[in-house]
């Protein structure tokens, strides 16, 4: 093991006085990333939007005692926009995100037994505020429909003569929905939101996977590019010292830049939920916080078992940078996959072979975790170290120095 | 006596790349504490004939001993008796000068004392002073980055050296520096020195024997007196031409 401690030494040693590169890939995330997402908040309220509304309803109705005009509407729906932000216009113009256009005997068929009354939306092409408009009278027409129709259940109901209740009529079916844990017993929201943030977490670390590869390629690569590792190869140095002493010295940079950049999307997540009130990082618990952790490190530490059988048998570092993207993107599949699907949960086909990527097993092992399934947890993060294992020997078996040396592109 | 045993053998070594006939039918025994030299044009196969002395490269027919022991079998072992300085060796850049001899001291006699030791006497090799064995080698000229790498690669102790073009690309100031140090370091240590040239001076300066290798064949072996009296040669440039012409 002193063979391999002394190529760590100066792995080590090169790689930290690399501080632009080190910057760059470590550090800019985190600067960035809640950078993007405080912009997208704050440059949405930049923009500004226009909406041209168009009233060319005169008719006026009453239902259940209430009596209306398309005044009120309209009123209404200007005082809903504004306070999103909109500017109301009230002639047509071209130039606004959005028409809305209350057509003639509105509020007569509104407040009608038998007509319905009709609005229309014109979105404008290519304009991001268009769609928050729709949004917007969405919301308020489905308000606006709930409360004609208990005035006019209520109007009907007088007519009949009988007793109603709004909602047995409007709302004939409730749904209540509840949660219960793995033993069955019933869990609170918090409970329920933290798995989602382990599903989130999971897929955070998505942006570990990456940073690493771009290191072991540097160190074994970038040696023979940079002449040193002809030199290297002729030296007593076991091959097995040689690899895994770049793989654990380039897993520990991965660590660093891995955390930094799955930090640096919390903070994308976790940036807006404070200007919205909510304090993500209670939400986690610091079991799941540290399975996060051990799970970036093994995550780090897949991806270069991955991908170094490849690196060490590229003739150059275009083609070891290409073949570690194929690697990597293809089992970085595993995440979005996460993201939706409960893999164990998957027919076996699927599930065995999602299985043989190693970042299914640190996706299963927060998930494990974050639901309290300790057990479950362990197997995934053995099963994970037994992959790595395997995947560093194949790496060792196929180190050859002819290959390395005249490897071509 | 210097060369009476051999360090060397090489047999009728075959290497191809593909098509490519890199070595044909190769032999030469190189005697203990010689200075060898292996002169030859480009391509005519002495880096692939180093490469395999150094163990790099596995021949695809013949026999190669070093120190009696058969290559690539003993790879592992062989590897502790050479050390080797391919051509055009870089050193590790953002590291500094002593810590590039350290970093090689380590590999072979790893985090000890006598690593130090060796480092140590790699500095002295190399002839530069502490401050500039203190600056990242980024800020080396080549001929300082050279000195190191000589340094490192003799600092070992090596009984076999194994140097593939060793001044190539340095100017007149700095390929002497290195031949001085050469010419020092076999003289106070019994150890055999092989090393590939293109420059005919400088192997005549430097070299006890000599093997002149063209398209993978050597034409022709001895020392550069021999050759130069046997061919009735000013020079071992004149040698080399009318024996490559020859037979080409």
């Amino acid at each position: 093991m002193n063979s391999v401690y002394v190529v760590i030494w100066k792995e080590l040693k090169d790689m930290l006085r690399d501080i632009r590169t080190l910057a760059a890939i470590a550090f800019l995330p985190l600067l960035i990333l809640p950078l993007m997402s405080l912009t997208s908040i704050y440059a949405q309220g930049l923009q500004p939007g226009y909406v041209a509304l168009i009233n060319y309803d005169k008719s006026y109705g009453s239902v259940g005692g209430v009596n209306m005009t398309s005044e009120d509407v309209v009123r209404e729906i200007s005082e809903t926009l504004e306070k999103s932000g909109f500017h109301v216009l009230y002639e047509a113009t071209t130039n606004v995100d959005a028409t809305i256009i209350i057509r003639e005997e509105f509020v007569r068929n509104l407040t009608s037994l038998t007509e319905r009354a009709r609005l229309e939306l014109i979105k404008t092409l290519g304009s991001s505020k268009a769609d928050q408009v729709e949004s917007i009278i969405s919301n308020l027409i489905n308000d606006l429909n709930f409360r004609l129709a208990s005035l006019k259940v209520v109007e009907l109901s007088s007519i009949a003569g009988i007793n109603v209740s709004i909602d047995s009529i409007l709302r004939p079916v409730e749904a209540r929905v509840s949660v219960v844990g793995a033993g069955g017993a019933p869990v609170s929201y918090e409970e329920m939101l933290k798995v989602y943030i382990s599903r989130f977490l999971s897929f955070s670390l998505i942006f570990v996977t990456t940073p690493s590869t771009a290191y072991i390629t540097d160190s074994v690569i970038g040696e023979k590019e940079r002449k040193t590792l002809e030199a290297l190869l002729s030296t007593p140095v076991p091959r097995y010292a040689l690899i895994l002493g770049k793989v654990v010295s380039t897993s520990l940079i991965g660590l660093l830049t891995g955390f930094t950049n799955a930090l640096g999307l919390l903070l994308f997540a976790y940036v807006p939920s404070l200007v919205y009130g909510i304090n993500l990082l209670n939400l986690i618990p610091g079991s799941v916080m540290l399975a996060h952790f051990i799970a970036i490190y093994l995550s780090v530490l897949s991806s270069l078992a991955l991908v170094t059988p490849a690196v060490i048998r590229s003739g150059s570092y275009r083609a070891a940078q290409a073949s570690s993207m194929v690697i990597i993107s293809v089992a970085t599949i595993v995440f979005f996959i996460s993201l939706y699907v409960d893999i164990e949960q998957l027919s076996d086909v699927y599930k065995w072979v999602l299985y043989l990527i190693p970042y299914t097993h640190a996706s299963l092992f927060i998930k494990f975790v974050a639901l309290s399934m300790l057990q479950n947890a362990l197997t995934h993060l053995v099963v994970l170290l037994l992959v790595i294992t395997c995947l560093m020997y194949i790496s060792i078996k196929l180190f050859n120095e002819e290959r390395i040396i005249y490897g071509r592109t | 006596m210097p060369g009476a045993s051999k360090v060397v053998s090489v047999r009728e070594v075959v290497k191809n790349f593909g098509k490519v006939r890199a070595l044909d039918k190769v032999s030469v025994e190189i005697g203990e504490g010689l200075i060898f030299g292996l002169i030859g044009p480009n391509g005519a196969g002495k880096t692939t004939l180093l490469r395999i002395l150094a163990t790099l490269l596995k021949q695809d027919e013949g026999s190669v001993k070093v120190f009696g022991y058969d290559l690539p079998e003993n790879r592992a072992l062989v590897r502790n008796l050479i050390s080797y300085l391919p051509e055009d060796a870089g050193l590790y850049s953002r590291l500094t000068g002593w810590e590039n001899l350290y970093y090689y001291a380590m590999l072979y006699y790893g985090k000890t004392a006598k690593a130090l030791e060796v480092a140590r006497a790699g500095a002295r090799i190399s002839g530069l002073s502490e401050q500039d064995l203190n600056r990242k080698t980024s800020e080396y000229s080549k001929g300082m980055i050279r000195r190191v790498a000589i340094a490192r690669t003799l600092m070992i102790g090596s009984k076999l050296v194994i140097l593939d073009e060793p001044t190539s690309g340095l100017d007149v100031f700095s390929a002497y520096a290195i031949r001085k140090i050469l010419k020092e370091y076999s003289k106070s240590n019994s150890v055999t020195i092989i090393l590939s040239s293109h420059n005919m001076i400088e192997v005549e300066d430097l070299c006890d024997e000599v093997a002149l290798i063209n398209r993978g064949r050597i034409i022709v072996q001895g020392s550069p007196r021999d050759l130069i009296h046997a061919y009735n040669s000013k020079n071992l440039e004149e040698v080399f031409i009318s024996l490559a012409g020859e037979k080409s």
